[in-house]
């Protein structure tokens, strides 16, 4: 059933251009993928002034929410719910995982897809299947609801 | 017989001409030349910054909207597929077009990011990052904007994420494999 109180198509449509847009924007400009764990990991083991663009995609990520903020009145509710370890395991399993599959939702799921890649939508089938999957056995199998 | 996808590589070539004259001709990577380095950051930090407002306004960064995405047996919010449909709308003529182009604005080559195989690697890897993403309902860039704006549980994450990077670069190493044949989406 569809939560029609939840549910933002508006704001998820024009979100979602932008983002394709940034994308579209760091390949034009900049001739990079923006797949967000590639350039967050190469942080760590590329160095040097040629990397100075994974830097400043980074400071533009930090920098969005303020620049948001400063735009408009209506920061959406942040709800990122978890207890210690839980966050520290998603975070590590979302770390290796993102590195052995060589991209995250934004890697494959929006940039490889919008290069038509199989290879993307096979990634991207899989980490969506995997995550509806933990959701059920998190929300509903292990909880009985 | 007139071939379109000819004549459009035939107008990208013109257009890296055209290009090539306003900002100084291609660069390969021998020659890193400082002003398409900054030029090449200064798109990077507008892309970062677009990409982490159009998380912000489709709330593609609160855990829970993504976690009501995921859970079809309960009250399903399907906002996600939403977002990913906008992005593709831009995305899709733009990544076709740019194929017609060898070198971006900033006079680096366009990086090709669909060329390696579907590996064994590649599927148990995306499994794991959506069993993690499931978890808690955090992906990275998501989890970047939040830690900016100063929540701390996506801080945590953060943290654990780059522990995620370090550990599969140490694993990398004891298995022996080096970083040659990476042809990575992000």
């Amino acid at each position: 059933m569809i939560d029609t109180e939840s549910f933002t198509p508006g704001s998820a449509l024009a979100g979602g251009m932008m983002i394709g847009l940034a994308a579209a924007l760091l390949l034009a400009g900049s001739g990079r993928i923006a797949g967000v764990s590639g350039i967050l990991s190469g942080l760590l083991r590329k160095t040097g002034f040629r990397e100075s663009w994974r830097w400043c995609f980074l400071l533009g990520l930090i920098a969005s929410p303020w620049l948001y903020q400063a735009v408009s009145r209506h920061y959406p509710v942040v709800i990122v719910t978890g207890d210690t370890p839980l966050l520290i395991v998603s975070g590590i399993m979302v770390g290796l995982g993102t590195r052995y599959g060589s991209g995250c939702t934004s890697g494959h799921g929006i940039c490889g897809l919008s290069q038509l890649s199989l290879r993307s939508l096979v990634a991207t089938a899989c980490f969506m299947a995997a995550g509806f999957f933990m959701v059920y056995l998190t929300r509903h199998l292990l909880t009985g609801a | 017989m007139p071939n379109p996808n000819s004549v459009s590589q035939q107008l990208g070539q013109q257009l890296d001409q055209v290009r090539n004259v306003y900002l100084g001709s291609p660069i390969d990577a021998k020659h890193q030349y400082a002003a398409s380095t900054l030029f090449q950051a200064l798109f990077a930090l507008i892309a970062g910054a677009i990409f982490g407002l159009g998380l912000v306004l489709s709330q593609m960064i609160s855990a829970q909207k993504i976690l009501a995405f995921m859970d079809v047996a309960g009250l399903w919010d399907p906002s996600l597929a939403l977002v990913i449909v906008g992005a593709l709308l831009v995305g899709v003529p733009a990544f076709l077009g740019l194929r017609h182009f060898r070198y971006s604005l900033s006079g680096f080559a366009i990086e090709r990011a669909d060329q390696g195989r579907i590996s064994p690697q590649l599927i148990i890897g995306s499994l794991v990052f959506g069993a993690g993403w499931g978890l808690v309902g955090m992906c990275p860039a998501p989890a970047v904007v939040n830690a900016a704006h100063g929540d701390v549980n996506s801080l945590i994450f953060v943290g654990a994420m780059f522990g995620g990077f370090i550990l599969y670069e140490g694993l990398q190493r004891l298995s022996g494999k080096t970083h040659a044949e990476e042809s990575s989406c992000g």
